[in-house]
């Protein structure tokens, strides 16, 4: 069975998403792009960015903007309105319904946008590799009957059967999967490139009221980038007295610079605005625009823009007969929302942090595409799958934390490490399992511990612990550890490992972000230490097993140096820099005699060799040479 | 009696969840199937977003050298332009061509020939067989000059 797919067809750009794997996703256009603009030019059926591309040099044959002309009247005061707007010919068609006429041509505006959700179809074939037959395309909540129908044709002319014609503040609530709380009041603010719409919603157990909306149909995006770009005029002209309006070039150049500086205001206070070489002046000299934009000033800028939209809100507060208290939930749709004066306004207004979550451009395609996957049928309920909030791992050697489970893993999910033993003959190890993002153990939370005992005796490292981190659907979390060798094994079992509050794992975030520093040079300090402790141990091995083979004073010197880094690292004032000298030195002494001691100490395990493995009895490869730092981690010592 | 229709709801209920696993195990083959297929184009693509990045230095560098005809600038610019033709970037031919909405973008429209790119503003780049950026241009209305 093909997918269904969900489509946001906008007045001013249109988007395309799909379920996959319990997922909405975004289907990216043929040109690479996350939406496309709403603009088709009918006589050589071009849609999308292709079409905008032309659209001056062929303005009375391409159209735009269509959506307001949807299922309307030719006689109605949206169609005039638009008619101002529109460089293209609107006339009366069948019916006294609106028509456009493109070189004498006549098509509904159903056909105008049956072209885009063709193109729609066509890339979403491409990206899934199969045939699309069914969407749900969303309209705006005030689109009365005869627009929805209208709608609902264009899909078919397009080939595709629409499933359903769902409200787009409702699709932005189920991308937003409000639908899984219970009875909430919420406020839609939607700004984007052409348009913008606020709605009140009311939902509960699944159904979605819309309460209300309000709106201005001609205010967005491209009325903001117009704004900046008579700042940037007005400045230049002032600096230099030349009017870059008339230099094409030059204009073309700010309006590409523009938009980025407007985009780029959205994460930083301050920008750039760099074009070397813009034009020249009187005298034939070189100028350059090099203009900083702060963030402030583009609010001062678009300030009035942004007043516009809280009359509407007010509107619609009004004849959902709420108050801005009555209001749970306020959720940011469209481009413009990401401008931080925009989530300030809503948030001053609605007296609550907005929620944002999903990627404005996207949730109302991502929204659809939900309600797709509901409609195919067999999801009953969306099968959201849950992740994991925070990293699940180990204590091992150093009290240091070994996350198993990076944090944000989507779950069921299962992962295995290999540990071994910190001390030679060490009969059990301890496992003590952790849930937090800081690498020192005694930082992060306890969920449990267990012992695994009767590990036969062996030399550290030696041993091979294997423990499993198993989280299934319902985030019960088992760990399990089995010693390899006698096949002997312990488990615990963790409920709810995944279930924090919200609360909790914010301030674990925030405390692992703040202790980053200080966490960072505790572990260095623990690693270091480990990284001596397996050397020293590893060269009084290879001493030991070379016994009198090995030449006496070099002996002496390389034992002084070994005792020296030992109290270093026993030393409470140790640091990770100090402690890391004194192994560079033990290191190099022991370097300096190496060859002849490893010459020496194989000589006398080669000797011992047979002897030593039927004294031990053991059926696992040992390996010869001390190993301590072999395995990926070591459980903790007893 | 009340078994059997016990057994119906059972059945049901394994065949929704057989459907579901079936349906999520197709999702996560076609996924692979799909990374495999793109992963050759993800690695030839990998420094698209970075030479978009490059293109308006690139443009300011030609616009320095537009007025200031630098022989060492000149150098620079070579050196520029055979670095990008080597990772795959190719100027598109615009200025003088039939205007073509693939590859061009009309910023204006100017007297001169009809729908033939009289000025190229900004110059569009192919990457690879993809259109990188498309070259800004004015476009003949028809009406002459």
């Amino acid at each position: 069975m093909s997918k269904i797919i969900g489509i946001d067809l906008g007045t001013t750009n249109s988007a395309i998403a799909v379920m996959e794997g319990g997922k909405a996703v975004i289907i990216p256009s043929a040109e690479g792009k996350n939406t496309f603009p709403s603009v088709v030019e009918p006589e050589k059926n071009l849609a999308g960015e292709v079409a905008k591309r032309q659209m001056i040099l062929n303005p009375e044959n391409t159209v735009s903007s269509v959506k307001r002309l949807m299922g309307q009247k030719f006689s109605s005061p949206n169609v005039t309105k638009a008619k101002k707007h529109a460089a293209y010919k609107i006339v009366e068609g069948k019916q006294g319904m609106s028509a456009i006429e493109v070189n004498g041509k006549t098509y509904t505006p159903q056909e105008i946008s049956a072209k885009i959700l063709s193109k729609a179809k066509a890339d979403a074939e491409s990206y899934l590799g199969d045939k699309v037959t069914e969407a749900v395309i969303t309209v705006p909540a005030y689109f009365d009957d005869s627009q929805r129908q209208a709608t609902k044709q264009a899909g078919e002319i397009a080939g595709l059967k629409v499933k359903r014609i769902i409200n787009e503040p409702t699709a932005a609530s189920l991308a937003y999967g409000l639908d899984k709380k219970k009875q909430e009041i919420v406020a839609v603010y939607d700004l984007g490139g052409g348009t913008f719409d606020v709605s009140i919603l009311e939902l509960g157990d699944g159904v979605f009221e819309v309460k209300s909306t309000a709106g201005d149909t001609f205010l967005g995006g491209d009325d903001f980038d117009q704004k900046i770009i008579e700042y940037i005029l007005s400045e230049f002209k002032k600096e230099n007295g030349i009017d870059l309006e008339k230099d094409k070039q030059a204009l073309q150049r700010i309006k590409d610079a523009a938009e980025k500086a407007k985009i780029e205001l959205s994460s930083s206070t301050e920008t750039e605005i760099s074009q070397p070489f813009i034009t020249q002046g009187s005298d034939g000299q070189p100028l350059h625009l090099n203009l900083k934009l702060t963030r402030a000033k583009l609010e001062e800028l678009v300030a009035d823009l942004v007043k516009k939209t809280i009359p509407p809100c007010e509107q619609a507060l009004k004849d959902a007969k709420l108050d801005k208290k009555d209001i749970n939930e306020v959720i940011l749709v469209g481009g413009m929302t990401r401008m931080p004066k925009v989530q300030q306004v809503v948030k001053d207004f609605f007296g609550k942090e907005s929620n944002k979550s999903v990627n404005p451009d996207e949730a109302v395609a991502l929204g659809a595409a939900i309600q797709g996957g509901v409609l195919a049928g067999d999801v009953k309920d969306v099968l959201l799958l849950d992740v994991t909030p925070l990293s699940l791992g180990l204590e091992t050697m150093g009290s240091v934390m070994t996350s198993l489970i990076e944090r944000n893993t989507t779950v069921p999910t299962s992962k295995s490490q290999v540990f071994s033993t910190a001390a030679d003959n060490q009969p059990q190890v301890e496992v003590n399992v952790l849930q937090g993002e800081r690498p020192m153990a005694q930082d992060n939370k306890s969920l449990g511990r267990f012992v695994l005992d009767g590990i036969p005796p062996a030399q550290r490292g030696i041993p091979q612990i294997e423990v499993t981190f198993n989280i299934d659907a319902d985030g019960i979390l088992n760990v399990s550890a089995k010693d390899k060798a006698t096949s002997k094994e312990q488990n615990i079992t963790i409920k709810n490992a995944t279930n924090l509050s919200e609360e909790e794992v914010e301030k674990m975030k925030q405390e692992a972000e703040k202790y980053a520093d200080e966490d960072k040079k505790k572990k260095d300090l623990v690693d270091k230490k480990n990284e001596a402790e397996t050397f020293i141990f590893a060269t009084r091995k290879a001493l030991e097993s070379a016994g009198d083979k090995f030449d006496k004073k070099a002996k002496e010197e390389i034992e002084a140096e070994l005792k020296v880094l030992e109290e270093e690292k026993n030393s409470d004032k140790t640091t990770s820099k100090s402690l890391s000298e004194k192994l560079e030195k033990a290191t190099k002494v022991a370097q300096t005699h190496g060859e002849a001691l490893y010459k020496a100490a194989q000589e006398a395990e080669d000797k011992n060799k047979p002897k030593e493995k039927g004294k031990k009895g053991d059926s696992k490869k040992t390996d010869d040479k001390p190993k301590a730092d072999a395995e990926e981690g070591q459980v903790v010592e007893e | 009696m009340t078994k059997k229709i016990k057994n119906t709801k059972l059945e049901k209920e394994v065949k929704d969840l057989e459907n579901k696993f079936k349906r999520a195990l197709a999702d996560y083959q076609n996924q692979t199937k799909r990374h495999q297929s793109r992963q050759t184009e993800i690695i030839k693509f990998a420094n698209e977003s970075l030479l978009d990045k490059l293109l308006p230095v690139l443009d300011s560098l030609e616009m320095a050298q537009h007025h200031l005809k630098d022989t060492g600038l000149k150098m620079i610019l070579d050196q520029f332009n055979k670095i990008i033709n080597l990772e795959g970037v190719k100027e598109i031919t615009s200025t003088g061509q039939k205007f073509n909405p693939e590859t061009m973008d009309c910023a204006v429209l100017v007297k001169g020939s009809k729908d033939i790119a009289v000025t190229t503003l900004v110059k569009g780049y192919t990457y690879y067989d993809k259109v990188l950026r498309p070259a800004k241009v004015e476009v003949g209305s028809g009406q002459k000059k």
